[in-house]
C-alpha cells in the first residue's frame, strides 16, 4: 500500500495549494517537499520489493511489477528535478504570480501519472493518461500567448483523439475476445488477459492492434500524428515541457509496452512491420525539420521524434534489443529534461529562441551552457552515455535480427541529424560572437535538477548498479528481450 | 433498433447540412440521447452500472453538453454562415462516401451478422464525420463539435462492447468525458477572446 501514497501525496500537495498558508512563497517549497517525499516512497517500494515479484492491491486495479516500479523510479526522480527548477524560477521572480494554480495542476498531473504507471488495467491506464492530459493542457499556455494557446489547444486535441483511437483498439480487442471465450471470461487486467489461450477472432484484433498503436503513436509525437508536439513543446513553459517530454512520454511508453507485451505473448513478431515504418517514417520527418530549423527548442522538440522513432524501431525488431530499449526510454526521460530545463535559463537570459543569434554560451552562462552542451552530446547519442549504449544495442540488434536496410536507413538518417544538430547548435555553444557580454553568475539551484540527470545518465552508461540492471533486464525480459 | 441506428447517423450527418451552429449544437445531444435509448434497446439486466451509464448518457451527454456549450458561447458572436464543413458538393458528397465506407466496413468485419454490421458501421461513420469535422474546421466551436462526434462514436463501440465495465473504471470514462468538456468549455472561451489577427505576444511566463 505504500505505492498507493505515491499517488496520494502530489493529491495532497495540489490540495493544499488552496490552503492560505501555503500560498506564496511556501507554495514552490511544498511543491519541492511533496516530490522530495514521492520520491522517498518510491524508494521504499523500490527497497520492499524482490526481484520477480509483482505485488497487487486495491482489488487488482494496482500492481508493482518490475515495469512500473522502473517507470515510477524514473518519473519520480524526473520530477522531482523539475521541481527544484520550478522553485529557482519562482524565487529568481521569474514566474507571473498566482502560481499557486500552476503548482497545483502539476502536481495533479504527476498525480494522474503514477496512478497510470501503477496501473494493472488496460483502460483504468487509459483514463489516467487521459486525466493527465487534461491537467496539463492549461499549463501550455500558461504564458498567455495566443501561440501558446493555439499549441495547447492543438496538443489537447490529437491527445483526445490518440487516446480514442486507443480506447477503440482496446474495444475491438475485447470483441475478439468476447468472440472467441464468451463474455464472463473477458478482462482488461493485465495479469488476466496474460492467461487467456488466445486472442481470438483474428480481424477484430488486427483492427484492434492497429487502432492502439496508432493512437498511441499519435500521443508519443510519431509520425504522421506528430504536428502538435514541435507546438506544444516550443511554446510551453519549460518545465513543462520537461514534464511533457520526460514525464508525459514515459508513462504512454509504459502503456505501449504493457500492451506490445501482451500481444506479443501470442505471437512474438507481432505488429513490427507497422512500428517499423511509425519508427523510420518518424525518424525521417524529425531529420528534415532538424535541417531547417532556427529555433533551439524546437530543434529538441524534432529530436523527441527522433527518439520516439527509434524506439518504435527498436521494439519493433522486437527480440534482444529489448534492453536496449528500455534503457534508451529511461536515458531519453534524463537528456530531454536536461535539454528543456537548460532552455529555460538561456531563454530567460538572452530572451530569444533564435540559434543564430546566440553564440558563446558555454562563456556566458557556464552552467547551463555545460548542460545543454552535454544534454546535446547525450541527445545525439555519444559515450558515455545511457542513451548511446541503448542506442548501440538496438542498432546492434537490428544487425543481428537481419534487418539490414533498417539499418543502413537509420545510419544514413542518424548521420544527417548529427551533421545538422552540430552544424546548428556546437557555433551557437561554442562560437565567437565577439560581443557575447558580460559572464552571468547563475544560482546552483538553476541547475541542480541538470547535474543529478547528468550523473544519472553517465551512471546507466558506464556502470548501473546490480539491482538497476537486474530491473532493466526484468521489463526488457516482457518485452521479449534480454 | 434499426431505426435508432439510423437516427444517429442523421443526427450527425444534419447538422452538416445546416449552416448554423445552434443546430450543431443540438445535434450534440440530440446523438447523446440516441446513445440513451440504443443502450435502453439492449435491454440489460438492471444494475447500478447501468443506472450510471444511463445518467451519463441522458445527464450528460444529452443535456449537459449542449447546455454548457451554449453557456459557453454566451456574449460572443458568430458568423451567420457558420457551417462544420466547407459548404459545397465535393465535401457534402465526401462525408456521404465516408458513411458508406463506413457501413461497407462494418458489413466486412460482421458479414454474418446484419444488426451488429450496422451497428459498427454507424459507430465508424460517426468516427469519421467527426474527423473530417475537425479536419475542416478553423473554429473552435466547429472543433469541438467535431472532437464530440468523434468521442459520440467511441462511447458506441463501447456500448456494443462485450465486455461490461467495471463500475470505477466506467465512472472514470466518465468523470473523463466530463473533464473534457468543460475544458473545452474553457478553451472556447479563451479562443473565442483572443485577437483573430492579433500580433503574438511573447509568452510572459518563462517557468
Amino acid at each position: 500500500m505504500i505505492a498507493l501514497l505515491c499517488a496520494v501525496v502530489p493529491l495532497a500537495g495540489a490540495c493544499l495549494m488552496r490552503v492560505p498558508a501555503c500560498r506564496g512563497r511556501a507554495a514552490s517549497s511544498v511543491l519541492v517537499g511533496t516530490a522530495l517525499v514521492e520520491l522517498l516512497l518510491s524508494g521504499v517500494v523500490a527497497a520492499n520489493r524482490s526481484p520477480g515479484s509483482e505485488t497487487y492491491w486495491l482489488g487488482r486495479y494496482f500492481v508493482v511489477d518490475a515495469t512500473s516500479l522502473l517507470f515510477l523510479l524514473t518519473i519520480s526522480l524526473v520530477f522531482f528535478g523539475i521541481t527544484i527548477y520550478v522553485r529557482h524560477r519562482i524565487t529568481a521572480g521569474l514566474m507571473p504570480v498566482a502560481f499557486e494554480g500552476f503548482i497545483a495542476r502539476a502536481l495533479l498531473f504527476f498525480a494522474t501519472c503514477v496512478l497510470a504507471v501503477l496501473s494493472n488495467h488496460l483502460i483504468a491506464m487509459w483514463v489516467f493518461l487521459e486525466l493527465g492530459t487534461l491537467a496539463i493542457a492549461p499549463l501550455i499556455h500558461y504564458g498567455r500567448s495566443p501561440a501558446a494557446l493555439r499549441a495547447s489547444w492543438k496538443y489537447l486535441m490529437f491527445s483526445v483523439i490518440g487516446l480514442g483511437f486507443n480506447l477503440i483498439g482496446l474495444l475491438c480487442l475485447a470483441r475478439a475476445m468476447g468472440g472467441a471465450h464468451g463474455e464472463h471470461e473477458l478482462t482488461f487486467f493485465i495479469d488476466g488477459l496474460q492467461n487467456i489461450p488466445s486472442l481470438g477472432e483474428t480481424l477484430w484484433w488486427e483492427i484492434g492492434l492497429a487502432l492502439m498503436v496508432f493512437g498511441l503513436g499519435t500521443k508519443l509525437g510519431l509520425a504522421p500524428m506528430y504536428s502538435w508536439l514541435p507546438d506544444a513543446y516550443d511554446h510551453a513553459p519549460p518545465a513543462i515541457t520537461s514534464m511533457l517530454s520526460a514525464v508525459q512520454f514515459n508513462c504512454v511508453m509504459l502503456a505501449l509496452f504493457r500492451e506490445v507485451s501482451l500481444l506479443r505473448s501470442f505471437d512474438p513478431d507481432l505488429i513490427s512491420e507497422e512500428l517499423i515504418v511509425m519508427g523510420l517514417l518518424s525518424i525521417s520527418v524529425a531529420a528534415m525539420h532538424i535541417i531547417t530549423t532556427d529555433n533551439y527548442k524546437r530543434l529538441i522538440a524534432y529530436a523527441s521524434i527522433n527518439h520516439a522513432g527509434m524506439i518504435a524501431l527498436g521494439l519493433g525488431v522486437g527480440k534482444n534489443a529489448g534492453y536496449g530499449v528500455v534503457l534508451y526510454v529511461i536515458s531519453n526521460a534524463f537528456v530531454k529534461a536536461v535539454l528543456f530545463m537548460a532552455c529555460g535559463n538561456i531563454k530567460a537570459q538572452f530572451g530569444t529562441k533564435q540559434i543564430s543569434a546566440l553564440r558563446g554560451l558555454i562563456r556566458v552562462m557556464p552552467f547551463s551552457g555545460w548542460a545543454f552542451m552535454l544534454g546535446v552530446f547525450a541527445l545525439l547519442g555519444f559515450a558515455p552515455f545511457g542513451s548511446f549504449l541503448g542506442e548501440v544495442i538496438m542498432l546492434s540488434n537490428m544487425v543481428e535480427g537481419g534487418y539490414l536496410l533498417v539499418f543502413f536507413f537509420i545510419c544514413i538518417v542518424l548521420t544527417i541529424v548529427l551533421i545538422a544538430s552540430g552544424r546548428a547548435l556546437f557555433p551557437m555553444i561554442w562560437g565567437d560572437s565577439g560581443d557575447e557580454g558580460p559572464r552571468v553568475t547563475e544560482p546552483l539551484l538553476s541547475n541542480a535538477g541538470s547535474v543529478l540527470f547528468m550523473l544519472i545518465l553517465v551512471s546507466l552508461g558506464i556502470y548501473s548498479p546490480a539491482a538497476v540492471s537486474s530491473l532493466v533486464s526484468e521489463v526488457a525480459a516482457t518485452l521479449g528481450g534480454r | 433498433m434499426t431505426n435508432l441506428f439510423i437516427a444517429y447517423v442523421a443526427a450527425f450527418l444534419l447538422p452538416l447540412m445546416f449552416h448554423s451552429w445552434r443546430v450543431a449544437v443540438i445535434g450534440l445531444g440530440v446523438q447523446g440521447a440516441l446513445l440513451g435509448l440504443i443502450l435502453a434497446a439492449h435491454h440489460n439486466p438492471w444494475s447500478l452500472s447501468l443506472f450510471c451509464e444511463y445518467a451519463n448518457l441522458f445527464v450528460i451527454h444529452a443535456l449537459f453538453v449542449p447546455w454548457f456549450l451554449f453557456r459557453s458561447m454566451r456574449g460572443h458572436e458568430m458568423a451567420s454562415d457558420f457551417s462544420l464543413i466547407a459548404k459545397n458538393m465535393v465535401q457534402w458528397v465526401g462525408a456521404f462516401l465516408l458513411v458508406a465506407l463506413a457501413f461497407i466496413f462494418g458489413s466486412k468485419v460482421s458479414p454474418e451478422d446484419s444488426l451488429e454490421s450496422l451497428q459498427v458501421g454507424t459507430a465508424a461513420a460517426a468516427i469519421l464525420i467527426g474527423l473530417l469535422v475537425l479536419s475542416n474546421q478553423t473554429h473552435a466551436l466547429g472543433q469541438i463539435v467535431g472532437l464530440l462526434t468523434f468521442e459520440g462514436g467511441v462511447t458506441l463501440v463501447e456500448l456494443l462492447s462485450p465486455h461490461a465495465m467495471p463500475l470505477p473504471v466506467f465512472l472514470g470514462i466518465s468523470l473523463v468525458f466530463v473533464i473534457l468538456v468543460l475544458t473545452c468549455g474553457q478553451y472556447l472561451g479563451q479562443l473565442l477572446s483572443m485577437p483573430a489577427n492579433g500580433e503574438e505576444a511573447e509568452e510572459k511566463a518563462t517557468l
